[in-house]
């Protein structure tokens, strides 16, 4: 793999900046991604980040939901807290079949990953941190008009209200709104 | 319900690598040889239906380069949670 070409990354938020957008996006959300133009949604490219499981995402020439990847059983954090039982939630169930985008373009915060040090569990939250374990970020971009807007999809895949809640405080809290979620 | 689709590289329109010293993405140039054909961890055609089916229809094999993501799960895992 080489480098072709450079883009810009936008400058990543500071800390100040994502309380202040959280903040917004619980009391004044984002417009839904539906109500706009069709033109504009066919237009978007919308990225999945992934880390070290971009070889097997290359070789293959495919990206799946968590569910459907080969390492899912023996790496999946739940799977590896709570036992295989954790299989028959509702929630878990819904959660893996999620194949999610975001439209930001420069990170998207609720797609980070721990690390484990010492048998603890650290969260990696900031791109450039990312370094620091020697993980590299890549991301693969498709074009929006292939999936469905978060919103929707949370229901679709069967994904209790109270879950999809939590998740989306979580993301707001680290800067992220989920109207910039796509998924398949 | 309806949400376990995989989205194939034919529907790819970047793949990027963060480079953290410019803190910009860098596109990478496209020199790797995927699988036309890939079967899932249950067995299932993930990829590539139309390579088989023309096989099938036509009763010629040709050369193609298959990859089944048991053999994936075979390798050592990756350490990223």
């Amino acid at each position: 793999m080489s480098h072709k070409s450079k883009k810009a990354a936008p400058e990543a938020p500071s800390e100040e900046s994502v309380t202040t957008k959280s903040a917004e996006s619980q009391e004044q959300p984002t417009t839904p991604p539906e109500g706009r133009s069709s033109m504009r949604k066919n237009k978007q490219v919308v990225w999945h980040y992934t880390y070290n499981h971009i070889v097997d995402i290359l070789q293959s020439g495919v990206l799946l939901p968590p569910m459907m990847t080969p390492h899912f059983n023996e790496r999946n954090s739940s799977i590896l807290e709570l036992g295989e039982s954790i299989k028959k939630d509702k929630g878990f169930q819904a959660d893996s079949k999620l194949l999610l985008f975001s439209q930001r373009a420069d990170w998207e915060p609720a797609s980070y990953r721990a690390a484990r040090l010492g048998g603890r569990i650290i969260p990696v939250h900031r791109l450039d941190d990312y370094e620091l374990y020697g993980w590299r970020v890549y991301r693969v971009g498709v074009s929006r008009d292939l999936l469905h807007p978060w919103m929707r999809l949370k229901r679709l895949c069967g994904m209790p209200p109270a879950m999809a809640r939590a998740l989306e405080q979580v993301a707001r809290d680290l800067g992220s709104n989920p109207y910039d979620w796509w998924a398949r | 319900m309806g949400t376990l689709k995989p989205v194939p590289d034919t529907k790819w329109k970047a793949v990027e690598i963060y480079d953290p010293e410019t803190k910009t993405w860098q596109e990478l140039e496209r020199n790797w040889e995927s699988a036309q054909v890939v079967f899932g961890m249950d067995g299932r055609v993930l990829k590539g239906k139309e390579h088989i089916q023309r096989i099938l229809r036509t009763g010629v094999g040709e050369d193609l380069r298959v990859a089944h993501l048991r053999k994936f799960a075979e390798r050592e895992a990756p350490d990223a949670r």
